[in-house]
């Protein structure tokens, strides 16, 4: 055996393997449960290895499924809610906290603190301020005397339920965009501003005209992996709706006329909702696969995108590497 | 001018934390609230509380109901108010009649019962207002409490602490595991020359297109194959092939100077030596964050714990655990709110401490999120 060879597997082999397990051998795999589905002669308690093959079947029925459909639809209006809430906000606050204010590091903190928390635990905290009669919105209406907005609170009501869930998702999630952001604006000279000083630009124009189009790439960013999350998004939907309220849409909407569909029902959860509680397995997976079509084109462009245009992680790299080479030179 | 600004742009900044971190408020102030009154906008304990006026009407059939914290018993001709929290430090208690006559009493308390009777009233409407004046302390306990925090850690059906345990030692594994395998793979990519070594590299990079949903079902399939439901393999193992740490540390590595393995192994040092004696120490801030983020991922890694464990499982985790809690104590706000609060807060007082490593981190880590 080749000597380079020998020396680098015990280091490459216990990554190499459970990545071949556990990741190189699932992507194959689920394409290969697409192609399954369990009978009525499978034996539910090893129901993996005992299912049949079903050609095309799971794909012809995805084909026709109008709740994948819709689910499709419920995540485009969930992404046209959550991604430009997410960069406005996230955008604002990254150039607000880019003028160097007082207290800058406890805001840039606090902004990004609800980000290291778990989401599930989060949406669990929005079902208690969404709640109907003790929930902050019920309470605050009938303190100002007005009469209840939702009847049996926002996340029962079927248009407003997702922009409720959208609101949470965002506040908890700006700081992200935030922290991206403000890496971006700090690595513009500060010498285009002045120049736009010079020319009497208004703090607006500087905004619009040079910070906007300079942090271009950190939007970009922020759409494709805001589209790839709403595709994927599964625990706040599970923590506060379930994919509820279900509505049967009247019959002159085209297509899904007569259909009852959840209204919050998102791909993510109608993934999970066939796999886990349906236990329909093949059919899950083929959904995965259709999932993985649509995603995939995105996934690509966010990788390219964040290598050529990742400030922050070179950032991080040139701030360790910079301690590294301190840390050697005393070393040698 | 400038000053005016800068004082609107601070306001905004405030605004702005009370929007963010106003679930994190709510959920902390409903957890350390009294049964009842959690998710109310009361903050301030109040030392004199007036409660009614409630109507009453004596000279019906014998009633009882509840009101607050009072018991109220009617009959034909006399009342009886029952004061349920025995805090209090004065009482006084006003009947009024129809006709606008008051009569004032102040009885004395008496500590265990607390039940006010005033009898021989004739027949007719009233209304009753009941003062309470209570100590500091006493005003603060009838607000603030730590009760519910004690009732979620003392549950027999859902063992909280067993739940920190377990999530501990999910996300400790993983994420030292995850340190050892990703520095162990990333120093060969960094330092080595071996044939098909690029191929391999842009295999692993290629594994972070795919969105980790789409693992959920075969991933499943494999672990419900291996017999790793409801085990701590289960848990860990499919989450330690972290392509994200190989491609950090990797970078990391890059930058150590050739010229010191030279040196050590003029020395006679092995390859296990070189590792251990020299990268290890050299990149161990990059180690760091790896495991800092590998631990708050899998902290809130909330699908596949669902999915691993079944309800009568020993290792569900704090996210699960709250989810089923969440089905039986629906209405039970500040119970939930105490136990989401436990969840989230060894994870809030890490980041208090690394929140500089885990910002630049996360943000590093962006692609993967």
């Amino acid at each position: 055996m080749n000597r380079s060879l020998k020396t680098v597997i015990p280091f490459l082999l216990p990554f190499t393997a459970v990545f071949a397990v556990f990741l190189l051998y699932p992507a194959v795999y689920s394409v290969y449960l697409s192609f399954l589905k369990a009978t009525i002669y499978t034996d539910l308690s090893r129901i993996f290895s005992d299912m049949k093959w079903c050609g095309l079947e799971n794909y012809q029925k995805l084909l026709y499924d109008t709740n994948f459909y819709w689910s499709l639809i419920m995540t485009l209006y969930y992404a046209v809610l959550v991604i430009p809430m997410n960069i406005a906000l996230s955008l604002v606050l990254a150039s607000i906290l880019s003028n160097e204010l007082p207290g800058a590091k406890f805001f840039r903190a606090a902004f990004y603190l609800p980000n290291v928390l778990d989401l599930f635990v989060i949406a669990v905290v929005w079902t208690a301020i969404y709640a109907p009669n003790y929930g902050v919105i019920d309470q605050l209406t009938a303190a100002l005397g007005l009469e209840k907005i939702f009847e049996n609170g926002i996340l029962a009501d079927p248009w407003w339920a997702m922009p409720g869930i959208a609101v949470s998702v965002v506040l908890k999630g700006s700081g992200f965009g935030m922290i991206l952001y403000l890496a971006a604006i700090q690595n513009i000279p500060r010498d285009i501003y002045e120049a736009a000083d010079i020319d009497g630009a208004s703090a607006w124009q500087k905004f619009t005209k040079i910070t906007v189009p300079l942090v271009k790439p950190i939007t970009l960013l922020l759409v494709v992996t805001g589209i790839l999350g709403s595709l994927m998004a599964f625990s706040e939907i599970y923590a506060m709706t379930g994919g509820r309220p279900y509505e049967t849409l009247p019959d002159s909407i085209p297509f899904f006329g007569g259909t009852t569909q959840g209204t919050t029902n998102l791909s993510g959860y109608y993934l999970f909702s066939k796999f886990y509680v349906a236990q329909e397995y093949g059919y899950a997976a083929a959904i995965s696969v259709a999932l993985l079509i649509i995603s995939l084109p995105l996934s690509i462009l966010s990788f390219f995108a964040f290598q050529s245009e990742g400030p922050s992680l070179r950032k991080l790299s040139s701030i360790l590497l910079k301690k590294l080479r301190s840390r050697t030179a005393k070393a040698i | 001018m400038r000053s005016i600004t800068r004082t609107l742009m601070f306001l905004c900044l405030v605004l702005g934390t009370i929007f963010v971190l106003f679930p994190f408020f709510w959920m902390t102030a409903t957890s350390l609230k009294v049964e009842g009154k959690g998710m109310t906008f009361e903050f301030i304990p109040k030392r004199v509380e007036v409660l009614g006026p409630f109507k009453l009407q004596v000279g019906t059939a014998p009633e009882g109901k509840m009101k607050n914290d009072l018991t109220e018993l009617t009959s034909d001709s006399s009342f009886t108010i029952g004061w349920s929290a025995p805090e209090a430090d004065g009482i006084t208690f006003e009947i009024t009649d129809q006709d606008g006559n008051k009569k004032i009493e102040s009885p004395s308390l008496n500590k265990d019962k607390n039940w006010i009777v005033a009898n021989s009233l004739p027949s007719g409407n009233y209304s009753y207002q009941v003062t309470i004046n209570r100590s500091w302390s006493a005003a603060w306990h009838s607000l603030y409490t730590l009760e519910n925090f004690r009732k979620i850690a003392l549950n027999p059906n859902y063992p909280f602490l067993k739940f920190l345990r377990n999530s501990f030692m999910v996300a400790f594994s993983t994420a030292f595991l995850t340190v050892v395998l990703c520095a162990l793979a990333a120093y060969v990519f960094a330092k080595k020359e071996f044939p098909g070594k690029q191929v391999l590299f842009w295999t692993f990079m290629s594994a972070m297109m795919i969105p980790g949903m789409m693992f959920m079902v075969p991933q499943f399939a494999l672990v419900t194959r291996f017999g790793w439901i409801n085990t701590i393999f289960g848990l860990v193992v499919p989450h330690l092939a972290n392509v994200f740490g190989i491609f950090m540390l990797r970078q990391m590595m890059i930058g150590i100077p050739d010229s010191l393995f030279e040196a050590a192994r003029m020395d006679g040092a092995s390859e296990a030596t070189i590792f251990y004696r020299i990268v290890v120490p050299l990149v161990m801030p990059s180690l760091a964050i790896l495991f800092l983020l590998t631990f708050v991922g899998q902290w809130n890694n909330f699908l596949w714990q669902l999915l691993v464990n079944t309800p009568e499982s020993d290792l569900i985790t704090l996210p699960v655990g709250l989810a089923m809690f969440r089905g039986q104590y629906e209405t039970q706000w500040e119970q939930m709110m105490a136990a989401s609060c436990f969840s989230v807060m060894p994870i809030v007082i890490l980041f208090l401490f690394t929140q500089r490593y885990l910002i630049e981190g996360l943000t590093a880590g962006g692609v993967k999120e």
